[in-house]
């Protein structure tokens, strides 16, 4: 069974379908990535997730318990982070967490260990008397990761976490979050930095006005994004002129495999697709050499040759249409 | 770069750097909510207590000074007189700073987005409330402890008993507790940032007001000490604490409703509160009939103001929203009058009105013969609970009409009530002065909520078909009949589609 299951999820504003039929499923030990536009509907989907917001239909079942009939025993069991920390700025750190643990109805021992086991996982301690409002918005970031730590949940939902932190932030953030996936927790994660998740989650699902476009492992999204197995090499030709490109254009687009080949600053940019449908393992390398070895017969300067990797920016950019609500 | 730090899921073990602090201290607030800790920390961090505080002491000071002075120079200024000086500092405090700082920390609250965390830790929204409420009136404990010494120095002055001192302080506390809980239910008012403007203003307002008001009560009571022993006050002053105490429970309820996620079954606290408020005070009304011989006037005038507090407190439960029923699956019939809901809300004021009308007119019946109570009283009883039943009606279905739709449903309904109330109140007299009649003419009054009632009251109508106030009653009853089964087909087929 998954830790969270997601079927068929509608939130309706009047007339307006926020979130439509979204379904999806998250195990334990996985971080998922939440991508789509401004407006898309992550947040609210998240919210609905957190039992802060009911569904107009659907279902969210977290470890077998529904969050919309019985949200008080899924709670438990989720860290909630919204876009905005939620920090009190008139506390410290340790008080800031310490009532938090003391709603999570945590006392005495244990909640004093508890507090300091979370500021040390999250590197608060030097903090710990810091107000919130002079920490800065890494650190408020932490504190709010912190706290969605203290009853122990097995599913984490962080809307936006990374947004408006500092290069050094977003890599502590996502130290801290592999260490949570590695405990066993289920991670999802929105974000509109797509650079940031493709580093971190093992899946990812798209979601553009209120659907779900596409989810499953990066890997398959990427291979999706690549249209079925085409992949693209750049190349670029040294003291080429004009001449030179248009020859190696023509040169390129005779070859077996090459569907296209258009101009991309000083140099090519070749797609190139396996011939009859599906490559077998390891056709791009044998088409590439292949083409690589025909430009350097043909006496073109090649100075640079290499197979562009699709990153999620891709996958994002073929399945959305950039529509918003 | 530095790896993250291992979360440990177990107790930490003996090894562990364990913090320090005080160990009764920490015990001690184990017992305590977790909001009234944090409220007391944030509050004493404030510079609003510290200055509000000194400056309370400074002014107990300063009069002090001034009565030492006095009784040096044999003035002949006696402890009443002071007494209402230093209650009239400590009800700035109290009814004032107090209750201001609970809303303004319940809207930081909302505001900060940290009320939907709170939410998420099993914290129901009344038990945050009750925190939020029972710290700011420690607050109030702290401020009064400043004032203290000097109230007592006050006695020493002669001039005021400790009876007087006690019953002031003692009704002063229900009074503040009243504001504060008033206070915080408007904190959870306005989801727009006019809204929340047009609500802040009011506040202000309402709290100069009661401010103003809880002082010259206070200075009264201190000099005029005669009053306490008078055989009305007893009566007057249990009136008086049931209404805060009503009002507050009510005020605070429907703050928590509001405030509930919509997993919770948000419309039980406000839905009881409001029937323990109405049987309270039908109860009380009752009693007091009962000592004061019966009058049928007096009936009249209970009924009459039942109605009112009915059509005030009971608009907000039927103008509910429409079918947002806790379970889906498990969708509630429109006769679970304490889920949510309008269709729910709306059957539960009705059935509260008919018992409240039902019980003053059995009363009257059952204690006198019914040919002796004057025809303008029963006629009067019957009317009042039509015309509320034909506006409480024709609002919900006005407030459900497309074009306000860019109003929340339970504003928009509000909103129609007030404006139909009032344009059915000053409407007619206007049609009528335009066409040269009085303004209290019965026939263009007959559906007035103010001046009809008044007309139906008044000696000029009886109760013969042919002195015209039976059709004219059948007429009012039959529209207002009307008007609730139009309300409850349109909310029940709302709730149909929407639950």
């Amino acid at each position: 069974m998954s830790l969270l299951e997601v079927k068929g999820l509608t939130r309706l504003f009047g007339r307006l379908r926020a979130v439509d039929g979204v379904s999806f499923t998250l195990e334990a030990g996985v971080i998922l990535g939440f991508i789509g536009p401004n407006g898309a509907g992550k947040s609210t989907t998240m919210r609905m997730l957190a039992t802060l917001d009911l569904p107009s239909s659907g279902e969210v079942l977290i470890d077998g318990h529904s969050a919309i009939e019985e949200p008080d025993r899924a709670r438990p069991l989720i860290g909630y982070m919204p876009d905005r920390y939620g920090t009190y700025e008139d506390m410290t750190v340790f008080e800031f967490l310490d009532f938090f643990a003391r709603a999570y109805r945590l006392k005495g021992k244990e909640r004093r260990e508890r507090v300091q086991s979370v500021m040390e996982f999250a590197r608060l301690t030097e903090l710990k008397d810091k107000l919130t409002s002079e920490l800065s918005k890494g650190m408020k970031q932490r504190v709010a990761l912190g706290r969605t730590l203290l009853h122990d949940p097995r599913l984490l939902i962080l809307d936006e976490p990374a947004d408006g932190l500092d290069p050094r932030a977003r890599i502590e953030l996502r130290e801290l979050l592999k260490a949570l996936a590695e405990e066993g927790k289920a991670v999802l994660i929105s974000s509109h930095i797509l650079t940031e998740l493709s580093e971190i989650c093992d899946a990812c699902a798209i979601i553009e006005q209120g659907k779900l476009l596409a989810q499953g492992p990066v890997s398959e999204i990427l291979a999706r994004a690549q249209g079925g197995g085409a992949t693209e090499l750049c190349l670029r030709l040294a003291g080429a002129g004009e001449e030179s490109l248009s020859w190696a254009e023509r040169l390129l687009l005779e070859q077996p495999g090459v569907s296209k080949v258009s101009a991309d600053g000083a140099g090519l940019r070749v797609r190139l697709e396996p011939v009859g449908g599906q490559g077998a393992p390891g056709w791009v390398e044998e088409a590439s050499a292949r083409l690589l070895r025909q430009l350097i017969d043909a006496g073109l300067p090649v100075c640079s040759f290499q197979v562009r990797e699709a990153d999620l920016e891709d996958a994002f950019m073929s399945v959305t249409r950039g529509r918003v609500q | 770069m530095q790896a993250a730090g291992e979360l440990s899921l177990e107790p930490a073990g003996p090894a562990r750097a364990r913090p320090k602090g005080p160990k009764l201290g920490n015990r001690l607030s184990d017992l305590v909510s977790p909001i009234v800790v944090k409220e007391i920390r944030q509050g004493l961090r404030t510079k609003v207590f510290w200055i509000s505080f000194g400056l309370l002491l400074l002014a107990c000071l300063v009069i002090a000074l001034f009565a030492y002075a006095d009784q040096r120079a044999g003035r002949g200024r006696t402890g009443d007189f002071y007494f209402a000086r230093f209650t009239s500092c400590l009800a700035l405090v109290q009814f004032f700073v107090v209750p201001y700082a609970a809303y303004r920390s319940l809207l930081k609250e909302r505001e900060g987005e940290t009320w939907a965390l709170l939410a998420l830790t099993g914290l129901t929204p009344r038990r945050i409330l009750w925190g939020k409420l029972g710290s700011f009136l420690l607050q109030g404990l702290l401020y009064g402890s400043a004032a203290a010494p000097f109230v007592l120095f006050c006695y020493y002055l002669n001039g005021i008993d400790l009876v007087t001192i006690l019953v002031v302080l003692g009704l002063g506390w229900p009074y503040a507790a009243f504001l504060t809980a008033a206070a915080i239910g408007v904190g959870t008012l306005g989801a727009s940032r006019p809204g929340r403007a047009v609500a802040h203003f009011g506040l202000l307002g309402f709290l100069l007001g009661a401010t103003f008001i809880g002082q010259a009560v206070s200075s009264l009571l201190a000099r005029e000490s005669g009053l306490i022993r008078e055989r009305l006050f007893l009566p007057v002053a249990a009136g008086i604490l049931w209404v805060l105490l009503s009002f507050g429970a009510v005020a605070f309820e429907n703050a928590a409703a509001r405030l509930s996620p919509p997993t919770l079954c948000y419309s039980r606290g406000p839905r009881l509160a409001f029937l323990f408020q109405l049987i309270g005070s039908v109860a009380l009304a009752h009693w007091v009939w009962r000592e004061e011989g019966r009058k049928a006037e007096l009936a009249a005038g209970f009924h009459i103001a039942c109605c009112a507090l009915v059509a005030m407190v009971g608009l907000h439960l039927a103008a509910d929203r429409d079918g947002r029923g806790l379970l889906r699956r498990a969708r509630p019939s429109g006769w679970a009058l304490l889920r949510p809901g309008a269709l729910r809300g709306f059957r539960l004021v009705v059935l509260a009105l008919l018992c409240s009308s039902a019980h003053w007119l059995l009363a009257l019946a059952l204690s006198k013969n019914v040919n002796d109570v004057p025809t303008g009283v029963l006629l009067g009883m019957l009317a009042a609970p039509c015309y509320l039943l034909l506006y409480l009606s024709l609002a919900l279905v006005v407030g459900r009409i497309r074009f306000l739709s860019s109003l929340t449903e339970p504003a928009a309904s509000r909103l129609a009530f007030v404006a139909l109330m009032a344009l059915a109140a000053a409407g007619p007299p206007l049609a009528a002065v335009l066409c040269q009649r009085r303004p209290d003419e019965v026939s263009f009054n007959h559906f007035n909520p103010v001046l009809g009632l008044v007309n139906f009251m008044g000696p000029g109508l009886n109760l013969s078909f042919g002195g015209g106030s039976v059709p004219m009653l059948l007429v009012l009853g039959l529209t207002a009949l009307s008007a609730l089964v139009l309300a409850d087909w349109v909310l029940h087929r709302r709730d149909q589609r929407t639950g």
